[in-house]
């Protein structure tokens, strides 16, 4: 099935989701491998998302301005004597989606955050 | 040392992936190979928590359900790379006709009064060129961008607050470029930005731009202001979502 421009598949959303999840534990960047734990951890399930599943999800979220990337030092990889990784970080609107998302999936019984609609 | 079936379903994971990168552009194919191989070092190390047996299942269910994603991605960029090829010729080939037009044109275009042909005409007095037609009362403004009445966007917003939300106490209505609305772009621009104690506007960031409509919309709120926050109000951070829309009828 054909999906509709700029919508997300479960698999994204999990994504985001997974992310903000991250981010609120303090760790703002991440590579594939440490998000793939995470969406596991949050789907309680073992299996870890395939590679090319999850590297093409990737892809297509920072190519919808979600996910922004970067190439890790070289130098901190050769140091620790492994492959370089690729750092993701969410965006804001990415911050966005991810409340979007947890908003449909959790109704908070109280709230201390109060919104105010204006229109000028 | 890695067990021989651990390098064994190693190396599967890597010749498939050289495998499919193969013939693609250099920085896309060298990104794609880093990625699997960080992935695949750290699945590695779970050797120490796993039997040999379980994690060589494991990093070939990994690479199996994965193989129809990996065909697709390849299609994908694929077909980029020839769209991105076919682009890049056609956009060559206009600004080479483009190019050679402008120059037939130029060969057979008189000579601009006031203009000085060569050194013959130093020193001769050029006619001063004709004043500019008075404008019309009734021209029509759409057609002139320099005419336009100034125009806005029209603005929403809301403040998430922890404690009291602020109130605005300054407004700075976004600019819809005359020359934009002349051209009929609209679109809608959502910026978040914070609301710092003192009641300023601070750390932009653009939530869903609209190409040339998104920067009005940065500079305008920047010089929005709110009542500042007395300390017991201020417990968190204020964050304000503007959502402007741009039309004709704005």
């Amino acid at each position: 099935m054909r999906r509709k421009p700029g919508a997300l598949v479960p698999l994204e959303e999990a994504i985001c989701s997974a992310a903000a999840v991250l981010r609120r534990r303090g760790i703002d960047e991440f590579h594939g491998y440490e998000l793939a734990k995470q969406l596991a951890e949050d789907a309680e399930r073992k299996l870890l998302t395939a590679y090319g599943t999850l590297y093409r999800a990737l892809g297509r979220l920072e190519d919808m301005g979600l996910l922004q990337s970067r190439r890790e030092d070289p130098e901190i990889a050769a140091r620790e004597n492994r492959p370089g990784r690729r750092m993701y970080t969410l965006t804001a609107a990415g911050e966005i989606v991810a409340r979007q998302i947890g908003a449909h999936a959790v109704r908070p019984t109280r709230t201390r955050r109060r919104r105010r609609e204006v229109t000028a | 040392m890695t067990p021989w079936l651990l390098r064994a379903v190693a190396a599967i994971v890597r010749g498939w992936t050289t495998l499919y990168t193969k013939g693609l552009a250099g920085q896309l194919r060298e990104r794609r190979r880093e990625e699997i191989a960080s992935d695949l070092w750290h699945d590695l190390r779970e050797v120490q928590r796993q039997s040999p047996g379980r994690l060589a299942a494991h990093i070939l269910a990994r690479l199996v359900l994965g193989i129809p994603d990996d065909f697709r991605w390849r299609i994908e960029h694929a077909a980029l790379a020839r769209q991105r090829g076919r682009a890049i010729l056609i956009a060559a080939a206009s600004l080479a006709t483009v190019g050679l037009i402008v120059q037939a044109v130029r060969s057979e275009l008189p000579p601009v009064p006031g203009v000085p042909l060569g050194r013959a005409d130093f020193g001769t007095p050029q006619a001063p060129p004709p004043p500019p037609p008075a404008p019309s009362r009734h021209a029509d403004t759409a057609a002139d961008p320099a005419r336009l009445t100034a125009a806005y966007g029209t603005a929403s917003y809301t403040v998430t607050a922890d404690g009291v939300a602020p109130v605005r106490i300054k407004e700075v209505r976004p600019i819809y470029p005359p020359i934009l609305r002349a051209a009929a772009v609209k679109g809608i621009v959502i910026v978040e930005a914070t609301i710092t104690d003192a009641g300023r506007v601070m750390d932009p960031r653009v939530v869903q731009p609209a190409g040339l409509l998104t920067q009005p919309v940065v500079d305008a709120i920047q010089r929005w202001e709110f009542a500042p926050s007395r300390r017991s109000e201020s417990a968190g951070r204020n964050t304000l979502t503007v959502s402007v829309r741009f039309g004709p009828e704005s």
